[in-house]
């Protein structure tokens, strides 16, 4: 009798923990029901749905990330860039430039509406240019770009005016950067809104729901856009971390459109179901070097010959698998760079031992380099989720171990501004205006987070964005970049293609964009693209 | 009503335990995740901080309540528990809650099941092999079992996902459902069956074998060759002794497990891309992301927590010898049960 | 039988020696019956490859051969190179080292706290007992992967001997809380008891009297806990926590097998894979083997 009631108690109590676990989990699904019966008006069909595999995201915000596609086609600008990357018009109407008093003079479209149902006005794009000149805990790596923007002031609701401290030749293309709506942003922390995960613009592509249990960033098209209304009803933003993934969720049919390291686009080549698109990027891969550690302080003269030992065509080859090409200035692919000239680095080890001679460097018995009593070895800093910087730091430590000098590679999972590395697998991109490489290279810019110090540069520079002529322009960007490459912050090694792969039935890529950091502005177009699956 | 006040009493002592385990967990990982070098600005800022003066890195550690000493940042953050108030997450810039509560169901779906189908599987195969030791079937079984085991869980995904979605194109090879498929129940299988199997296969054999062990010393019991001489039909002896005398392990085993299953839901979250708590907890320890590394601490520790208590009355129920916690000091000697 | 018989008649005579009977003298094979002798072949060999990867190897295992990418098995390259020309063949035995030797630390790390830890928790009184087990039941409350990754953070750079410690460090509790379980069923046998009276220390308690009697409970755990560091390291490595990129083992070599899969090259994928999980299963062999020697005894049912 005692042992039933025991069984008895037993059973009751399983039969609880099993009926907790599919409760909780019931309710789970349950939850995510109601939300989606209410939201999804338009039904499931996605025919014409675009599913396109990206990297995670946090925020969508054109200020906070200007290195994602979402808030290109969510947020629209003052300009926008076509084809050849030059700045046209977008939410302005026309403009007007007065350049003894370096003033321009927006008239902005009137009928453009928020997502939400408001006017845009001038309003906005004052608040949108005040956020980025006076908020200072906004992520800095951008504002450099607006500190000559003396003030921003609207006389009218559809008129702005720009005055700047001096002339940039760049500033058409900053006023590319999105606008934000004032009506739901004003005194709000621009870092934690909730207006980040809620993101209303005036773009092609209006944001439907973030449904982060699905893992994926819904958006539908803009039909009240200003401009052409896009062919594809639907855009599905996937988020992917894992960068294998995205290429199996290609191959599965779980994704429409992805961005793809060579190794991996590269297995796609030739397959009929997918057509791969090869996108010029201006992205290019370096080791950048830390001017603030002890051993730099004490070598930057000897950065620059690391060059010579480093056989790049054999990283191009191997991990990029010939999708790129050979690097030797932040500038190459630039429209107004490009100055063979600055190729002054070629790769030999009898003119690279000979210049380590010159510097004072001689080889210790395990062969490898010492000046001062000092080894010539260094840290570099590479985050491990990105594969291909983590094969070029590989490749190149082992090439100028080869020659005698050691370069230790650390994977981390965020960079450690911190710890004393020498320096980080860089990656960065100058695609449009020339000028974006100020932020980077002039002392103590926004960008600099090397503290790259370089009197001639920070010289021609500035001279550059101050300058109006074209040719002129050419030939300062032309110096710079020798002037760069006689001492270098960053030790080039490579630009990468823009490898995406998409399903055969999506049209309209136009690869005649030359990309930008991680190949970001493929989208740059998409009102023009048709999907047939 | 002696009686119930007895219950009442053992209820509010487990409630206390439960109370103070989750406390000394939230102390343990508070200080831990603060010790761990990185700046938790960073993750906030991204490189904003670089270009900060130091008063706005001080108002800004103000801001986000990093700049008083450790022990008064728990005495603030414990107070704001009690408002369910768990802080900002650093990375996503929303309130931790938010960041974690749509990918509980997800994670509570994947681990939930996967818990229950690896335990069945576990008792069902132990039996079948402890049943027919060392036989060709129980070798077979145990080589198998073994080798499914060790092979490394994201090794296993990605060869499953190449046989099962690219190759042969039937099941997803990620996600947790497809668009607008939320609460399609069977869109939501398609997209489990996958990591389920993963959860699984890597799991399974861990337990079953310890069954499988445990049932057979069972065997050499001496209890048993007076069931057997008393008729019983094997069957009936493994259900009816068997099994019951090893619960107490199994169930133990079970409680410890739910940790184990738990973290196992990362690798299959990862390789799946399975939108779910496993991947945010992994994602928020490299960030440093304090809040949001200790909320997803506490949901998993009180989980743990609570199911070992569960599994402790449990086994107190069925073996006497187990109060011993209460009761029995050194020197008193319980008698065997059975 | 009928041997037997015979010698039985045999003169008996002043020179007469003790009889040894023939066949009580085992052959070599009989002796090794039952025994796994292809598991410790296969494992000596592993190891002593490993031991000589300096003189097996025929590359440098840390070097890319740029001009040979992705190259099936050939006689140049016996287990083919991958995507960045590294050599496969080369690479095995010396990530072996790494691997084994993490395994091995690992176990023996997490097996000493383990052991030690249940044995105190399950013979101390009462009150002490649940303390400790509280205790237990809170860190292991965290998954382990969160709290290698705590760990991970805390140490700084990896390197092997810090990687075992992180493995086994977190590994213990399960083993603690069988060992406690086993020794409080065991403790109050007349054997502990006796030995108690007669003023035993602990150690001596423990490594006489109580480790000997739960051994056949535990080694199954034990000797799996070196392939789950194996496995733990490996998944470390998929992380990107493992080792510096420059110490090659077996878990960076299977991550890089995860990059391999799309691009069709078996051998990246298949080989390393291979040895891990054999070497796994030989050393699992093993820990059976002397798991069934401590538990002779016949099924009852």
């Amino acid at each position: 009798m005692n042992r039933k009631k025991i069984m008895m108690k037993l059973t009751t109590i399983m039969l609880l923990l099993v009926l907790s676990l599919s409760l909780g989990a019931c309710l789970g699904a349950k939850k995510e029901k109601e939300d989606s019966g209410s939201k999804t008006t338009k039904g499931t069909d996605t025919s014409n749905t675009l599913v396109y595999a990206g990297e995670s995201e946090d925020t969508i915000n054109p200020i906070l990330n200007n290195h994602n596609e979402l808030p290109d086609i969510i947020f629209s600008g003052l300009m926008k860039y076509d084809e050849k990357g030059k700045p046209i018009v977008n939410l302005a109407e026309s403009f007007e430039y007065d350049e003894s008093t370096y003033t321009y003079t927006f008239n902005l479209k009137k009928d453009v509406k928020w997502h939400d149902g408001e006017d845009f006005t001038a309003k906005d794009v004052v608040f949108t240019y005040e956020v980025l000149t006076k908020d200072k805990t906004l992520s800095a790596s951008i504002t450099s770009n607006y500190q000559d923007i003396t003030s921003v002031t609207a006389p009218d609701d559809y008129t702005v005016i720009i005055k700047l401290s001096n002339y940039n030749a760049a500033m058409l293309d900053y006023f590319t950067m999105g606008i934000i709506p004032e009506h739901l942003l004003k005194g709000e922390d621009i870092n934690t809104a909730s207006f980040n995960q809620h993101p209303v613009g005036t773009g092609r592509y209006k944001f439907v729901k973030w449904d982060t249990g699905g893992g994926m960033i819904i958006l539908e098209k803009n039909e009240n856009y200003y401009d052409k209304v896009p062919n594809i009803d639907r855009v599905i933003y996937k988020t992917v971390s894992v960068e294998s993934t995205k290429a199996t969720m290609l191959q599965s049919g779980d994704a429409d459109l992805a961005w793809l390291n060579a190794n991996y686009a590269e297995s796609f080549r030739g397959n009929e179901k997918f057509e791969k698109f090869d996108f010029k990027t201006a992205d290019y891969r370096g080791l950048s070097m830390d001017f603030e550690t002890d051993f730099w302080k004490k070598n930057k003269d000897s950065i620059g010959v690391l060059n010579n030992a480093i056989y790049k065509q054999d990283i191009v080859d191997s991990v990029l698998k010939g999708n790129g090409f050979v690097a030797y200035s932040p500038l190459q692919l630039n429209a107004f760079g490009g100055n063979k000239a600055a190729d002054i680095y070629p790769y030999d080890l009898n003119v690279f031992n000979k210049k380590m001679a010159e510097l004072g460097w001689t080889k210790n018995k395990e062969g490898i380099y010492e000046r001062n009593g000092e080894k010539f070895h260094f840290t570099i800093q590479v985050r491990e989720y990105e594969e291909e910087r983590v094969d070029i730091a590989n490749i190149v430590s082992n090439m100028i171990k080869e020659a005698g000098v050691e370069m230790e590679v650390v994977l981390v999972t965020k960079f450690d501004w911190d710890a004393g590395y020498n320096g980080f697998l860089y990656g960065g991109a100058a695609q449009f205006d020339p000028d974006m490489s100020y932020a980077s290279f002039v002392t103590d810019a926004s960008g600099n987070t090397m503290h790259y110090s370089n009197a001639k540069v920070d010289e021609l520079l500035n001279k550059g964005r101050h300058t109006a002529d074209e040719d002129e322009r050419k030939s300062i960007y032309h110096e710079f970049e020798v002037a760069y490459a006689e001492q270098p912050g960053i030790v080039l090694v490579a630009y990468l293609d823009g490898n995406y792969v998409g399903i055969s039935g999506l049209e309209g890529l136009d690869t005649s964009r030359v990309l930008g950091h991680h190949a970001v502005g493929v989208m740059w177009n998409i009102e023009e693209w048709k999907l047939n699956k | 009503m002696q009686r119930k006040t007895r219950v009442i009493q053992k209820i509010l002592k487990k409630v206390a335990g439960f109370v103070i385990a989750m406390v000394c967990l939230s102390i343990i990982v508070f200080y831990f995740s603060r010790l761990a070098p990185g700046d938790p600005l960073q993750s906030f800022y991204g490189d904003a901080v670089e270009s900060m003066s130091t008063q706005e890195l001080l108002a800004a550690k103000e801001r986000l309540g990093l700049d008083d000493p450790i022990h008064i940042q728990y005495a603030k953050w414990i107070s704001n528990t009690f408002h369910g108030d768990f802080g900002m997450s650093l990375k996503y810039k929303i309130p931790a809650m938010e960041v974690v509560s749509p990918l509980i169901g997800n994670t509570l779906i994947l681990g939930g099941i996967s818990y229950l189908v690896v335990f069945f599987l576990a008792i069902f195969l132990a039996i079948c092999c402890a049943l027919n030791e060392d036989s060709l079937f129980d070798r077979i079984i145990c080589k198998v079992g073994t080798a499914a085991y060790y092979i490394p869980t994201f090794w296993l995904g990605v060869v499953l996902v190449l046989v099962f979605s690219i190759n042969l194109n039937w099941l997803p090879s990620s996600g947790a459902y497809d668009f607008g498929k939320s609460g399609d129940v069977l869109n939501r299988l398609q997209h489990l069956v996958l990591p389920l199997a993963v959860m699984v296969l890597s799991h399974l054999w861990y337990y079953a074998y310890m069954f499988r062990n445990k049932l057979l010393d069972e065997f050499r019991r001496d209890y048993i060759l007076l069931a057997k001489t008393k008729g019983l039909a094997k069957v009936e002896i493994i259900f009816k002794h068997c099994l019951r005398n090893i619960a107490p392990t199994i169930i133990s085993i079970m409680a410890i497990s739910t940790t184990h299953i738990v973290s196992g839901t990362y690798i299959a979250e990862a390789v799946f891309n399975y939108p779910g708590i496993g991947a945010l907890s992994v994602e928020s320890a490299k960030y440093h992301d304090y809040n949001l590394l200790l909320l997803l601490v506490l949901i998993t520790g009180a989980l743990v927590i609570i199911s070992s208590m569960i599994a402790q009355s449990i086994n107190e129920v069925i073996d006497p010898r187990m109060k011993e916690l209460e009761a029995v000091t050194w020197r008193k000697r319980t008698k065997t049960s059975s | 039988m009928a041997e037997k018989n015979e010698d039985q008649f045999l003169m008996v005579h002043a020179n007469y020696k003790l009889h040894i009977p023939k066949q009580n003298q085992p052959s070599m094979w009989k002796r090794l019956k039952g025994k796994p002798i292809l598991s410790m072949i296969v494992l000596v060999i592993i190891l002593l490859c490993c031991l000589f990867a300096g003189h097996l190897a025929n590359h440098t295992p840390s070097s890319f051969y740029l001009k040979n990418l992705n190259e099936p098995p050939n006689s140049e390259f016996f287990f083919g190179t991958d995507s960045l020309g590294r050599d496969i063949y080369s690479m095995i035995w010396y990530g072996g080292r790494a691997s084994i030797t993490i395994g091995i630390l690992g176990m023996v790390i997490s097996t000493v706290i383990g052991v030690t830890y249940g044995c105190i928790s399950g013979t101390a009184n009462g009150k002490v007992d649940a303390v400790m087990m509280r205790a237990v039941e809170i860190v292991s409350s965290i998954p382990s992967l969160l709290l290698i990754l705590l760990f991970v953070s805390l140490m700084g750079k990896q390197d092997i001997f810090k990687i075992s410690l992180v493995i086994g460090v977190t590994g213990w509790f399960a083993l603690a809380r069988i060992v406690r379980s086993e020794v409080k069923q065991i403790r109050n046998s007349e054997y502990v008891v006796a030995a108690r009276c007669m003023g035993a220390k602990f150690p001596h308690l423990m490594v006489k009297h109580l480790i000997p009697n739960f051994v056949s409970a535990i080694l199954f755990i034990v000797i799996s806990s070196i392939s789950t560091s194996m496995t733990m390291e490996s998944t470390l490595s998929f992380l990107g926590l493992g080792l510096p990129v420059d110490v090659i083992s077996w878990g960076s070599m299977l991550s890089l097998a995860n990059r391999a899969l799309l691009s069709n090259t078996w051998w990246v994928i298949i080989i390393p894979g291979l040895i891990l999980v054999i070497t796994l299963l030989v050393i699992t062999d093993i820990g059976n083997y002397f798991r069934k020697e401590t538990n002779r005894k016949a099924s009852n049912l």
